[in-house]
C-alpha cells in the first residue's frame, strides 16, 4: 500500500471514530447508591433540623437508640425540641448539655426517658382520642392524649402536661410528633400521683386510713403482670361542695360510729373500696351500658353512656333521676399502675336494679382490657384472674371480624374437663340465662352448666343443628327446644347479623335464675362429651 | 484519492443520518386540534362552552360540591365512607387529604377563562356569529366561573383569583391568594354582567333550559353571593328579578319528591347539572344496597316535629333502609329504589324554593328594608307547600331567622347547602354564638365528645386547608392559618 493510501485510511478511521463519538451517551445514574425509598428515616429527619432537635439526637446517640431509629421499623416518636431538652436538663440535673451526663445512673434514666417517648407502632394524630392511645410505649405505659383545651389537633396535650410543636412529620420508618416539653415517665403509683396534686387530701387520707393506699400502690400483681387500677376520686373541692371540709367530716358522714377503718365491714372502708376497680378504664373505655366491678366485693358501678355524657349509677326511677359523672378536666390522669378520674359528686355505694347484662368472657377480662394478651396467643389458666380451667393447658381467644360476634371475639376453648368464669356483679333479681357459642358443627362438645356449683338447665349440646328445630322461621318451636336466634346487634364485617346466622344461635340455659343478693358468681362448663366451644357471650336477662 | 474522499464523505453522511429522528421537527400534533386552528367558528365556541359544563360533570367536581357542603354539618353519617370523608365529618382535616384538592374546580375555571379569552377571535372569523350570541356564550362561561369561585371562597375563604386562561407562558404560574373581598367583588361584577347578557331560557329542550346557565340561574347565584356578602338589599332585588321572570314556581306538595328529585328538571328547578350518563356521585354515595352515607340519627325527629311533612319519610330519607331517598328512591308509595343503572339524577344547584328562602333571610336582616311580614309569608310558602299547615312562628326577627334556617335544613337536606347555611349564620355575628358548635354535638358520642367539640371550637377551622401539594408547588401560596403545622 502506498503511504498516501495509508494516510487516507488512517484519516478515514479518525473521522469515523470522531463522528460516532459525538453520539455517545452517558449513564446519568452511574455512581449512585439506591434505596428502596428515598424518604428519610426518623433519625435522618431529625438530623435535618439540628436547630430544633440536636439535643435530642445527642440523647439518642448516648442511649444507643439512634441506630434503631435510623433503620427499618415503624415507630411513633415524641421528640422534645432543643428548648424542651434544655429545660429538662436544668430541672433534673442542673446541667446545660447532654454531654455532661456520664454516670451509669444518668444514662439509665435517659434510656427510660427515650423508651417512654417511643411507641412501636405508627400513630398519626388521626389516632388521637380523649384518653389513652392504643399501644404502650417501650416502657409499657400508655400515653394519653387530651383535647380538652379545644382548638383541634394542634392543641392536643400529651399526658395532660405537654403540647405539640409540630405533628405528623412523616418518616420512612414511622412518624414524629415534636413536643415543647419533655414527657415525665411514670414512676409513681396512682396513689402517689393523687397525693402529689394536693387536690385530693381528704380522699388520700381516707385511702391511707383504710389501708387502700398500699393496695393501690402495688405496681405488679402476683402473676407478675402490671396492675392497672382505675380510681374514681372526689377532689377536696367536690367534698367541700357537699359540706365536707376535712377527713373528720367525711368520717362523720360515712362512718360516724365505727372507727375501725381497716375492717372490711367498716363503712368508710367499703366506701373507699367502692372507688377503685382492677379494670383499666380511661373515660372512653367505660362500658356503654353495663357494670364495672369494684374492689369492694359484690358491688359494681353502673355505667351508661349518652351522646355527650357518661352517667354513673343513674337511679332509673323515671322521676328526677340523678347520676354521677366524671369531671373532664380532672380525669384521665395516668400513672405507673393505672389512671384516676375525678367524679363530680360523692360516689356512694349504689344498689342497682336487676338489669340486662351481656357478659363477654373475653373483653370483660381485665387482662384483655390491659392488652396483656393478644388474639391467638395461648396462655395458661393462671394468667387470668377470673377464668379457670382444668386440666392445665394453654388456651387462647380469637378476634375475627368475619364472625357476627359481640366485640368480634370468642373464647376458643375445648379439651377441658371444666372451665369456669367469674361473672360480673349481677344485681339482685331473677334472670333468664342464655349462652352463645359457634354451634352446629359435629366437632363441638356437649356440656353441663353449673351455677356456683349447682347444675343449671339441661345439657348444652353445641353440636345441635338448629335448622332441624325450626330455625329460622318458627321461633316458637326453637324456644320449646331451648334455642333462640342470635343477637341482631352482633354483626360481622359484611353486615350480617348473628340473628340471621344459624350457627350463632343462643341456647336458653334457664328461664329462672334467682340471685338473692348482689354478687359475682361462678359459671362453669363441665364436659359431657369433649369437643370445641368457641364461646361468644353469656346473657343475663332480667325476668319480672 | 477521489475514491477515498468519496468514502470519507459517505461515511460522515451515513453516520450523521443514522441517529436522526424523522418526526422530531414537526411540532403540530396530528390527532388533535391546536390553539391556532381552534376558535374559528361559533360552533367551536359553543363546543368550548359545553366543555365547561362537561368539566363540572366529573365525579370529582360533583362529589366535592356535595361533600364540602354536607360533611362538616350534621345531616349525613358514614356507613362505609373512606378515611378522608370520616375525618371531614369530624372536622379533622389535613392538608394532605385528597378531599381538599381543588384541581377540578380550577380546571373548570380554566375552561371558562379560555372561552372568555378567545371567543372574540372566533367572532372575527365567523360572519354568522352575532354580537348577541357572543355575549351570551361569554356570559355562560363567566357565570360558571363565578359559581365555581363562589364554591371555593365559601370553603377556602381566600384563593388565587385567576381570570386568564392558561394558554401561553405569559400567565402567572405562582399566583398568591386573593382576599375574600376581592373574590366576592369579582364574582358580583361578573354576575351582574351575565344577568344583562343571558337569555331568559333555552327553547331547545327542558334539559337545555335547566342545564345551561340562563338569566334566572345567574340571578340565583348572585342572590346567594349577596347573602353571603351580607348585602341584603341587593339580595332582595336579585330575588325579585327572578320572581318577576314568572318562569318558576313551587311544584305541588304531593309531587315534591317525584317531580323535583326523581324526574328532575321540575318547574321549580333553576340550575340543574344534567347527566346523559349515570350520576356517579349520587350512585356511589347513596345507592340503597351499599351506600357510603346515611341520614343522621335525628333525621326522623327533624321532620316529624311538624306532622305530615311530605319531605320526610320516603321523600328525603327512608327510615327502614336508612337511605337518602331523595337521591336513591324511585317510587315513594311502593318503596322502590333506583338500581345502579338508574342514577340519572340531575345535580341541583338552585331551585325556586331556595330563592324564596334567600329572600326571606334578606328581608329579615336588611336594616332599611326589613320586612318581617314579607319574610314570614315567603318562609310560609315553602313551609305550607310541604306540611299543608301555616307556619306557626311568632313574627320577630330572631324566631323567623330560626325558622328560615330550619326550613332550609328540611327543604334542602343532603343537597350540599347545610354547612354553608350554618357558616353564613355564624359569620354574620362574628362567631360570637356558634350554631356550628351546637350542631357538632349531634355528631358526638360519649367516647369522642371532647375530640369532636375540640375540632369545632376554632372558627378558623371552618375553612379548608389548601392541598399540601399546591403549597409545595407554589411558593406564593400561604396555607390557611389553622392548618399551619
Amino acid at each position: 500500500m502506498r503511504n498516501r493510501d495509508k494516510l487516507y485510511a488512517f484519516l478515514l478511521m479518525v473521522v469515523t471514530v470522531l463522528t460516532l463519538s459525538l453520539y455517545s451517551c452517558t449513564d446519568k445514574l452511574d455512581g449512585q447508591t439506591f434505596f428502596t425509598s428515598d424518604a428519610l428515616t426518623i433519625a435522618q429527619k431529625l438530623e435535618e433540623s439540628p436547630e430544633k432537635y440536636s439535643s435530642y439526637i445527642e440523647i439518642l446517640k448516648k442511649t444507643e437508640f439512634y441506630n434503631a431509629l435510623k433503620s427499618y421499623g415503624s415507630y411513633t416518636c415524641f421528640v422534645p425540641t432543643n428548648e424542651a431538652v434544655q429545660e429538662y436538663l436544668q430541672d433534673t440535673w442542673n446541667v446545660s448539655t447532654v454531654a455532661e451526663l456520664t454516670t451509669e445512673e444518668q444514662i439509665e434514666r435517659l434510656k427510660t426517658l427515650v423508651k417512654f417517648h417511643i411507641i412501636p407502632t405508627k400513630r398519626g394524630t388521626s389516632a388521637f382520642v380523649e384518653g389513652r392511645l392504643v399501644d404502650t410505649t417501650y416502657t409499657g405505659d400508655y400515653l394519653t392524649t387530651s383535647f380538652l383545651k379545644g382548638g383541634g389537633v394542634a392543641n392536643v396535650e400529651i399526658n395532660r402536661e405537654v403540647t405539640m410543636d409540630q405533628y405528623d412529620i412523616p418518616a420512612n420508618n414511622g412518624i414524629i410528633h415534636s413536643i415543647v416539653k419533655v414527657l415525665t415517665p411514670f414512676e409513681e403509683p396512682i396513689t402517689k400521683i393523687l397525693e402529689n396534686t394536693g387536690e385530693y387530701t381528704i380522699f388520700v387520707e381516707a385511702l391511707k386510713q383504710t389501708g387502700y393506699f398500699d393496695v393501690f400502690s402495688v405496681l405488679k400483681n402476683e402473676s407478675g403482670n402490671r396492675n392497672n387500677f382505675t380510681i374514681l376520686a372526689e377532689s377536696d373541692e367536690v367534698y367541700s361542695q357537699n359540706g365536707i371540709n376535712s377527713f373528720a367530716d367525711l368520717v362523720a358522714r360515712i362512718s360516724p360510729d365505727n372507727s375501725d377503718f381497716l375492717s372490711a365491714e367498716n363503712e368508710l372502708n367499703r366506701f373507699v373500696a367502692y372507688h377503685g376497680t382492677q379494670n383499666f378504664l380511661y373515660s372512653a373505655d367505660f362500658p356503654e351500658d353495663g357494670f364495672i366491678n369494684t374492689v369492694l366485693p359484690r358491688n359494681a358501678i353502673k355505667s351508661f353512656k349518652t351522646d355527650k355524657e357518661l352517667k354513673l349509677n343513674e337511679t332509673e326511677t323515671g322521676v328526677d333521676d340523678t347520676w354521677t359523672s366524671l369531671i373532664s378536666e380532672g380525669s384521665n390522669f395516668p400513672a405507673r399502675n393505672g389512671v384516676y378520674h375525678t367524679v363530680n359528686k360523692i360516689l356512694n355505694i349504689f344498689t342497682p336494679k336487676a338489669k340486662y347484662i351481656l357478659f363477654d368472657p373475653v373483653n370483660d377480662q381485665p387482662e384483655v382490657q390491659a392488652r396483656l394478651v393478644k388474639s391467638h396467643q395461648r396462655v395458661p389458666s393462671t394468667f387470668y384472674e377470673y377464668v379457670t380451667w382444668f386440666p392445665e393447658s394453654d388456651k387462647r381467644f380469637l378476634a375475627q371480624s368475619k364472625n357476627p360476634t359481640v366485640n368480634y371475639t370468642v373464647f376458643d376453648v375445648g379439651g377441658f374437663a371444666y372451665i369456669e368464669f367469674v361473672t360480673p356483679v349481677l344485681p339482685k333479681g331473677k334472670y333468664e340465662v342464655t349462652v352463645c357459642s359457634n354451634t352446629g358443627n359435629s366437632a363441638r362438645g356437649v356440656f353441663q352448666l353449673y351455677w356456683d356449683g349447682e347444675p343449671m338447665g339441661s345439657v348444652y349440646d353445641v353440636r345441635t343443628k338448629v335448622a332441624k328445630l325450626g330455625y329460622p322461621d318458627d321461633e316458637a318451636l326453637m324456644e320449646i327446644n331451648g334455642w333462640r336466634r342470635g343477637l341482631k346487634t352482633a354483626v360481622n364485617n359484611k353486615g350480617v347479623a348473628a340473628y340471621d346466622t344459624s350457627n350463632w344461635v343462643r341456647y336458653v340455659v334457664t328461664k329462672e335464675l334467682l340471685c338473692p343478693v348482689q354478687d359475682r358468681h361462678v359459671i362453669r362448663f363441665e364436659t359431657v362429651k369433649s369437643g370445641g366451644m368457641p364461646l361468644d357471650y353469656i346473657e343475663f336477662i332480667p325476668v319480672e | 484519492m477521489k475514491k477515498n474522499i468519496l468514502k470519507i464523505i459517505t461515511v460522515i453522511t451515513i453516520s450523521l443520518i443514522m441517529p436522526s429522528c424523522s418526526d422530531y421537527l414537526e411540532l403540530e400534533p396530528k390527532d388533535n386540534l391546536i390553539q391556532q386552528e381552534f376558535w374559528k367558528s361559533k360552533e367551536q365556541v359553543s363546543a368550548a362552552v359545553a366543555g365547561c359544563y362537561a368539566s363540572m360533570n366529573q365525579a370529582d367536581f360533583t362529589s366535592k360540591a356535595l361533600l364540602w357542603g354536607e360533611l362538616r354539618a350534621e345531616m349525613l353519617v358514614s356507613v362505609r365512607a373512606g378515611n378522608n370523608e370520616r375525618n371531614m365529618l369530624k372536622n379533622y382535616i389535613l392538608p394532605t387529604s385528597s378531599l381538599v384538592k381543588w384541581n377540578s374546580f380550577y380546571k373548570t375555571i380554566n375552561f371558562c377563562n379560555l372561552v372568555l379569552d378567545f371567543a372574540d377571535e372566533a367572532k372575527e372569523n365567523d360572519l354568522s356569529f352575532t354580537e348577541e350570541e357572543l355575549k351570551a356564550f361569554k356570559a355562560e362561561a363567566r357565570a360558571i366561573r363565578s359559581l365555581v369561585y363562589f364554591i371555593l371562597v365559601r370553603n377556602f375563604k381566600e384563593v388565587p383569583l385567576i381570570l386568564v386562561g392558561t394558554s401561553s407562558n405569559e400567565v402567572d404560574f405562582y399566583p398568591a391568594k386573593n382576599t375574600e373581598e376581592e373574590i366576592l367583588a369579582q364574582i358580583i361584577s361578573d354576575l351582574k354582567l351575565c344577568v344583562q347578557d343571558l337569555p331568559v331560557g333555552y327553547a331547545k329542550s327542558i334539559k337545555h333550559d335547566k342545564g345551561k346557565i340562563n338569566k334566572g340561574s345567574a340571578l340565583a347565584i348572585l342572590a346567594d353571593v349577596y347573602l353571603w356578602a351580607n348585602q341584603y338589599n341587593n339580595c332582595i332585588d336579585a330575588c325579585n328579578e327572578i320572581i318577576a321572570l314568572g318562569k318558576y314556581n313551587l311544584v305541588e306538595g304531593t309531587e315534591w319528591f317525584n317531580q323535583i328529585f326523581f324526574e328532575g328538571n321540575s318547574t321549580e328547578g333553576i340550575f340543574e347539572l344534567q347527566f346523559s350518563d349515570i350520576n356517579t356521585t349520587f350512585k356511589n354515595y347513596f345507592y340503597e344496597l351499599s351506600p357510603y352515607f346515611a341520614p343522621f340519627g335525628g333525621t326522623q325527629d327533624l321532620y316529624e316535629e311538624i306532622p305530615n311533612d311530605i319531605r320526610g319519610e320516603r321523600a328525603s330519607y327512608d327510615l327502614s333502609r336508612n337511605s337518602v331517598f331523595k337521591y336513591s328512591g324511585v317510587d315513594a308509595s311502593a318503596g322502590v329504589f333506583r338500581t345502579t343503572q338508574e342514577f340519572f339524577n340531575t345535580f341541583i344547584f338552585y331551585r325556586y324554593s331556595d330563592v324564596l328562602l334567600m329572600q326571606a333571610e334578606a328581608y329579615l336582616l336588611s336594616t332599611d328594608r326589613q320586612d318581617l311580614n314579607q319574610a314570614y309569608s315567603l318562609i310560609n310558602q315553602v313551609h305550607e307547600r310541604a306540611t299543608g299547615a301555616v307556619l306557626g312562628a311568632v313574627i320577630s326577627q330572631t324566631t323567623l331567622l330560626d325558622a328560615v334556617l330550619l326550613e332550609r335544613q328540611k327543604e334542602f337536606a343532603f343537597e350540599g347547602k347545610r354547612w354553608y347555611d350554618l357558616l353564613r349564620f355564624d359569620r354574620r355575628n362574628d362567631f360570637s354564638e356558634l350554631l356550628i358548635l351546637t350542631m357538632a354535638e349531634e355528631k358526638t358520642t360519649a367516647d369522642d365528645y371532647e375530640v369532636i367539640i375540640s375540632n369545632f371550637t376554632d372558627p378558623e377551622s371552618y375553612f379548608l386547608p389548601i392541598d399540601q401539594n399546591e403549597i409545595n408547588l407554589n411558593r406564593n401560596l400561604e396555607q390557611n392559618p389553622y392548618y399551619i403545622n
